[in-house]
């Protein structure tokens, strides 16, 4: 009785020690759960000073330094459920050190990516980003005092030149982005049962879908920060790919932005139409769009040869693909000829001295020069000087087209007014120069003997001169007989 | 001849009650802080200090925006100009040095004048009110004045404004404030002497005017303390919630574990 009682009672005691064991871990799990679910944005009480608002100073560089964050912003923005130490690993006690700050973006979280539950990290964007023409730019050491160190060291864009920390959703797009939810949640719920689908998965493919971010314009944005910013840019170097020699860039790369506004591709887009192309969608359309490579790799989307799939792409240019429309890719979209030359800076005006028109040039100026020279040189000495102030649109246009008053100027005697004065007295002055002009000025001799058989017509006919001849001439003497004799 | 003299004595008395009179309203229309600059007299070690001072100062051009900006989004808090006399010299924002309280100090710039912290005469009680810098008028006790919580609703978004930071908590004397402005007429002569000034004179200048100042203000406790307060805080229109959040706050208690100077505390303990 006693041994059975023993066995029972060393039964009942295994027994019991499973179910304890048992019974704890399935506490530690609960807790678990309640502690995962239950995980504080700010475990370490950083906000308890930052989120305080006018914390700054000025530093040594005369940099004006916010040590305030913005605690309603943060909690909404991508990072919102990121605590502090995952990106400023080092930093545990107050004052900080610098360094102890650094963020390192290429690092892996500890914030769970929802679908697999693996540590999200920027890892594949970073092997893109490192891959791209900008791939020497800072990834790591990112602190708010060494932000003029990192413009001093390098023109390339780092992390943090593009991204900030945005909100999870647009407020533009935060009542979109509910109403889709709530939907999601009704319609998509009837499978997707729980907890984790609400609180995560089912907010992160909807952001994906609908809150995501960034817009073609938004992305432009970013693009032309600085290559719509010439001076900016003017002195960089770049490397060719193959031969990692040195050269400065020319105009058409200094000014990609300027010369992408004014194409179709942005128009469309600076308007409100979505079947515009941004700088992405034809220089990183695929992967996570930071792969961005030089024309002249083979690899790049816009190196010539995969123009046609790249215009091609997206419901964008499909006939470009055909064998009758190959030339379509040759159009440039960076086409520097589009621009004005105000706009070139006097790095790229050097450079345009080497183009065609500019050598041209070496030989039409100088042509242009001796031609404007010699013109005015005869036309204020040499004895055409009345043909040449015509031309100029002096006398002759505000006599005849202003119906100006002409100016009387003394002209030598011709020799048959020398034999005609010959009779009068010695004191008659010699006539206006005009009629003169007139004969020279059209270069027409024909009008001028016209115009004295005219004169001895209306000398004959007395007033009937409109009948007799009704054509230019005849107005031309009528207009000067009347003009002679107001001067007269 | 007794007439006489009696006349002139109680003429002169008369002189005398008079000039001490305009002496005393003189005075009384004189900020407390310049008076006690007028009467300054520079020791050597102040004027050895000065001195230095002047000598390593070097002008600072503020760079306020960069081409990156910051990664986490700031709240739009700040005060680039003020009217206080000691902006004539000093950075808008003045604290630069400790590496520990600097930010805080200067976070306090927006709500208390220079003098409240660096003006203390210990032979006069002063007075503090609020004070708007920039119309130079007294600012009526309001709670609205303090920390101000930000709207939760539409209701309380209608009715929610900014804190003006130029409106702070500044020393009075006499019904007037203590302190003196930019525009102030009194220092004038000083500061053209600063201005055409050798290190010599700048030197003799920066010290006369330092001599009634504290390089130091008072420790954090002075004000964030249950039990005694520089600031009557309810006379400054502080509500019950906003006295004790005031005396009880949590950064305070943190900074009051600060035993030595280079001492570093671990940032989870202002949790506990």
């Amino acid at each position: 009785m006693v041994f059975i009682k023993h066995r029972e009672f060393i039964q009942l005691s295994r027994i019991q020690y499973v179910r304890s064991i048992l019974t704890i871990l399935l506490c530690f799990c609960t807790i678990s759960i309640v502690i995962a679910e239950q995980r504080k944005p700010d475990p370490d009480g950083c906000l308890t000073c930052h989120s305080l608002p006018g914390l700054q100073w000025i530093d040594e560089d005369g940099m004006w330094r916010v040590a305030s964050i913005n605690k309603d912003h943060y909690f909404s923005s991508l990072h919102g459920s990121v605590p502090c130490r995952d990106c400023h690993r080092k930093i545990t006690d107050y004052p900080h050190k610098v360094e102890n700050g650094y963020v390192d973006c290429s690092e892996s979280c500890h914030v769970e990516e929802p679908s697999e539950g693996e540590a999200f990290t920027h890892q594949p964007m970073f092997d893109e980003f490192q891959k791209s023409v900008h791939g020497d730019g800072w990834y790591k050491d990112f602190a708010g005092g060494n932000r003029l160190k990192e413009l001093d060291e390098s023109k390339l864009p780092s992390c943090r030149y593009c991204h900030d920390n945005a909100l999870y959703i647009a407020p533009e797009k935060a009542e979109v982005f509910k109403e889709a939810f709530v939907h999601t949640d009704m319609e998509c719920g009837k499978c997707h049962v729980g907890e984790v689908w609400m609180t995560q998965m089912g907010g992160h493919i909807l952001r994906r879908f609908i809150g995501n971010r960034m817009n073609k314009n938004d992305s432009n944005d970013i693009c032309l920060d600085c290559h719509n910013d010439p001076d900016y840019l003017k002195d960089i170097e770049l490397e060719d790919p193959e031969t990692k020699e040195k050269y400065k860039p020319d105009s058409r790369w200094l000014h990609a932005g300027e010369s992408y506004l004014r194409m179709l591709h942005s128009r469309l887009l600076v308007v409100g139409v979505e079947d515009g192309a941004s700088c992405i969608d034809c220089h990183a359309p695929d992967g996570l769009h930071h792969k961005i490579l030089r024309d002249e790799d083979e690899q790049a989307t816009t190196h010539p040869d995969n123009l046609t799939e790249t215009c091609s792409a997206s419901g964008c240019h499909g006939y470009a693909k055909l064998d009758e429309n190959n030339k379509f890719t040759l159009t440039d979209m960076h086409d520097v000829d589009l621009l004005s030359m105000t706009l070139l800076t006097k790095t790229e005006l050097k450079e345009s001295v080497e183009s065609t028109w500019s050598k041209l040039s070496i030989l039409i100026v100088p042509i242009i020069l001796i031609m404007a020279i010699g013109s005015l040189i005869w036309a204020f000495t040499g004895k055409n000087r009345g043909l040449i102030m015509a031309i100029l649109g002096g006398e002759h246009f505000q006599v005849y087209m202003a119906g100006k008053k002409p100016s009387v100027k003394k002209r030598p005697k011709t020799v048959a007014e020398s034999r005609r004065s010959g009779s009068q007295s010695s004191e008659t002055k010699p006539r206006r120069k005009r009629n003169t002009d007139l004969a020279q000025n059209t270069n027409d001799k024909g009008i001028a003997s016209k115009q004295s058989e005219v004169k001895q017509s209306v000398k004959v006919s007395g007033n009937n001169t409109s009948t007799a001849n009704d054509s230019t001439p005849v107005d031309t003497t009528s207009l000067t007989g009347q003009q002679e004799s107001d001067n007269e | 001849m007794n007439k006489c003299h009696l006349s002139i004595t109680f003429c002169s008395v008369l002189v005398l009650i008079s000039l001490s009179m305009l002496n005393v309203a003189q005075a009384a229309g004189t900020p407390l802080y310049w008076q006690r600059v007028e009467q300054a007299q520079p020791d050597n070690k102040a004027l050895a200090d000065s001195k230095k001072l002047v000598k390593e100062h070097k002008d600072v051009d503020i760079i306020e925006r960069t081409r990156i900006r910051p990664f986490h989004k700031q709240p739009a808090y700040a005060e680039l100009s003020s009217n206080a006399f000691c902006m004539n010299c000093h950075l808008p924002i003045p604290h630069t040095k400790n590496l520990r309280s600097r930010t805080f100090l200067n976070m306090h710039t927006n709500y208390i004048a220079c003098e409240s912290c660096h003006f203390r005469p210990e032979d006069v009680n002063l007075d503090y009110r609020w004070f708007n810098f920039e119309t130079q008028q007294i600012q009526p006790a309001s709670s609205q004045l303090f920390k101000v919580i930000k709207p939760k609703d539409a209701e309380q978004k209608k009715a929610f404004t900014e804190r003006n930071p130029l409106i702070k908590i500044t020393p009075f004397f006499n019904q007037m404030p203590a302190i003196l402005f930019k525009d102030s007429i009194q220092p004038k002569a000083l500061l053209q002497q600063w201005n055409d000034g050798d290190l010599q004179q700048r030197t003799e200048v920066r010290a006369k005017i330092h001599v009634p100042l504290e390089p130091k203000g008072p420790k954090c406790i002075a004000c964030h303390d249950a039990d005694e307060q520089q600031f009557n805080l309810e006379q400054l229109g502080a509500s019950p919630q906003q006295i004790k959040a005031i005396s009880l706050h949590r950064i305070p208690l943190f900074f009051s574990r600060y035993k030595e100077k280079d001492q570093k505390i671990r940032i989870i303990d202002v949790l506990r």
